[in-house]
């Protein structure tokens, strides 16, 4: 019955592209469960529903501060990567959503199979429950790097043309850049700037942009702890800074922070300590690339940000779909 | 249809219907394609500037769409770094003896160090190549084919002689078509050849005693230091596999067909060292592929490349060339 109407709905969408409604009118929460439904499976949704869904979440996602502020509890997750099935093996050990809070902390796409099933699925829960699902950016969530390592290849070869990833990549730039929880948990995609110093001097930055090559937003995104670093020292990346205890330090006590919690370094096992539990890397991708034989974590946090965290692995082959005629992990042969 | 399939050639037909009473020909076809999958990570890796080679692109399929070719960049930076390092061994080798050396690569699928050794002037006496006749059949058909900006026949002193499609032979340079693991086939083919057994010989294997067992790769080992006088082995696969990734390794290749038979050799620098000294070499040197790229090779060279394309992770790279290794073996 509501699955009619809900047709009817969408069928009026579909002819017309109204300049006068905003895409807020036009994407019913019937269209975003259909659309979950259909992304779930790892199918892909039509040219034309990624651009309303785009716009839709852009328009959520404006209003979103810099450092976005969320209340406990909610469940941190690091990198995904466009591993699809083994972001379902995440939902399935954090529990669904809405059920559970997640604040994911970037690189949604690149490396793997499905960077655009596994983007696209988590805007439609963004647009879907908007409170209940927090998307910071990564590095990854550039236009640049996704030329180099996949999601832009990935577009071209599943629609036939760039129209998806400009749409995406429209999106990216609206991600807010950190987030903070219960003013207690500082969360940030990669690390510190040394041009940063307060959670306000990240929330002037201008953030609506291609990620800079350098510069505060750049080294958010890309900056890595270093144990045994004093001071700020250039990152073998290329980009952003290696950051010690003592700047860790200074940014918890100026911001009045006990912990932060970053992902962007692949760590063997899921989670991994620094700075006598200062800092805090989370990384979400089971056996990396399809190669790193890593296991992957979650933190979930309590409403007394009591931390749990739980461990899982790569989703096991049968539940990955059909062997479709897939990329194989690259070695030397 | 592959011209080798039609064949009448009496030879190259015994020598298939051999192969197809082994139960392991599905398993020699995979491993016959990871030349395939090598020379496009190399062509790729060649056109993002990581290292120069005017040859390959005779080789590698050109025609691959972007997305196909685009590989990561760990990816290019550990083929640069495996290229480098064998070239640096050899050319080591051949200058230590003015040129008067013989360079035989097994195993070499559409390798162009023998061109680009004699472009760049280097001396030697002889350049032999040996790989499964499947292959060598399509490396000949690439060297011979008309057209294209570089001709590889002008490297070689004297005129291609090509015999029973799969083995060729040009002054200096041989190409023949064998099964390293089928001895006497291997030692009648090197005949043809016409190696000296006296003079400094070093023998190169990329990624292939990995595909042998550890029977067989020994005997090969034990034969050439029982006939040559001078050998030196450059080795170059995997290493340190007693861990996750290794173990990902082998079901990610086992889905296509690969079966890395020698893969316990490949587990220490001990295990290494045993195998070449069993086998009568004197002096064995392991390195793995970070000690490669961060001592062993150029670090100006190894500071440009790093600068190419921006690799996102450095682990990765670590992670890829800690697990594999060059072992340099002298008597």
């Amino acid at each position: 019955m509501a699955l009619a109407v809900a047709d009817t709905q969408n069928e009026t969408f579909a002819r017309s592209e109204s300049p006068t409604s905003g895409p807020s009118d036009q994407l019913s929460t019937h269209d975003l469960d259909r659309h979950i439904e259909k992304l779930m499976r790892c199918e892909l949704i039509a040219e034309q529903d990624v651009k309303t869904l785009c716009a839709k979440a852009r328009e959520i996602l404006a209003e979103e501060g810099n450092v976005q502020v969320i209340d406990s509890p909610v469940t941190i997750c690091g990198d995904i990567h466009g591993q699809f099935y083994d972001l379902m093996e995440l939902f399935r050990v954090g529990g669904p959503v809405p059920n559970t809070n997640y604040l994911f902390l970037g690189d949604f796409v690149d490396r793997g199979f499905y960077s655009v099933e596994t983007f696209l699925l988590l805007l439609a829960l963004k647009a879907r429950y908007p409170d209940r699902m927090m998307l910071i950016r990564g590095n990854h969530e550039s236009r640049q790097i996704t030329q180099v390592y996949g999601f832009y290849d990935e577009c071209m070869r599943k629609y036939g043309n760039a129209s998806v990833w400009k749409h995406c990549t429209e999106v990216f730039d609206y991600l807010a850049l950190a987030a903070v929880i219960d003013g207690k948990v500082f969360c940030v995609h990669g690390g510190l700037s040394p041009s940063i110093s307060t959670m306000d001097q990240i929330r002037v930055i201008d953030r609506k942009q291609e990620v800079p090559h350098d510069g505060p937003m750049c080294d958010l995104l890309w900056s890595d702890p270093e144990e045994g670093n004093v001071g700020w020292g250039l990152s073998p990346r290329g980009a952003g800074y290696l950051f010690g205890a003592d700047a860790s330090k200074t940014f918890c006590e100026a911001n009045s922070v006990d912990l932060i919690c970053r992902a962007h370094q692949l760590v063997m096992e899921g989670y991994k300590w620094h700075f006598n539990e200062k800092v805090l890397t989370v990384w979400s991708a089971p056996n990396y690339c399809y190669r790193c034989g890593n296991v992957a974590a979650i933190l979930e946090l309590d409403e007394n940000l009591n931390r749990e965290f739980t461990i899982f692995e790569a989703a096991p082959q049968e539940n990955r779909g059909a062997p479709a005629k897939k990329p194989h992990a690259d070695y030397f042969l | 249809m592959d011209p080798e399939a039609i064949s009448s050639d009496s030879h190259v037909a015994a020598a298939i219907a051999t192969r197809r009473r082994s139960n392991s020909v599905s398993d020699d076809y995979s491993v016959q394609r990871t030349n395939d999958d090598a020379t496009q990570c190399k062509y790729f890796a060649i056109q993002k500037g990581y290292w120069k080679d005017e040859f390959i692109g005779r080789f590698a399929n050109s025609s691959a769409n972007v997305a196909e070719a685009r590989r990561f960049p760990e990816i290019s930076m550990g083929y640069w770094a495996r290229t480098a390092a064998i070239e640096k061994y050899v050319r080591g080798f051949l200058e230590e003896f003015n040129g008067n050396a013989q360079v035989v690569s097994f195993g070499c699928g559409f390798d162009t160090l023998f061109w680009r050794l004699v472009s760049s002037g280097a001396k030697l006496a002889k350049y032999v190549e040996v790989d499964f006749s499947s292959v060598t059949s399509k490396k000949i058909r690439h060297i011979l084919k008309p057209g294209g900006s570089v001709d590889l026949k002008k490297s070689f002193e004297s005129e291609a002689v090509v015999s029973h499609h799969a083995d060729l032979h040009a002054g200096n340079y041989h190409l023949i078509g064998a099964d390293l693991r089928q001895t006497s086939e291997l030692e009648q083919k090197l005949a043809t050849c016409q190696l000296d057994h006296d003079i400094p010989t070093i023998f190169i294997a990329e990624c292939v005693l990995v595909y042998m067992s550890a029977n067989a790769s020994s005997s090969l080992l034990k034969n050439l230091v029982s006939q040559f006088r001078q050998p030196a082995f450059v080795n170059y696969e995997q290493f340190r596999t007693s861990d996750a990734f290794t173990r990902v390794m082998e079901q990610n290749l086992g889905e296509r067909g690969i079966q890395l038979h020698g893969l316990e050799m490949c587990e220490s620098a001990e295990k290494q060292e045993e195998r070449f000294r069993n086998a009568g070499f004197k002096s064995v040197k392991v390195m793995d592929m970070n000690q490669i790229f961060n001592q062993f090779l150029d670090q100006n060279e190894v500071a440009r490349i790093r600068t190419i394309e921006m690799l996102d992770e450095m682990e990765l790279l670590e992670q890829l060339l800690a697990h594999y290794c060059v072992v340099f073996a002298r008597v």
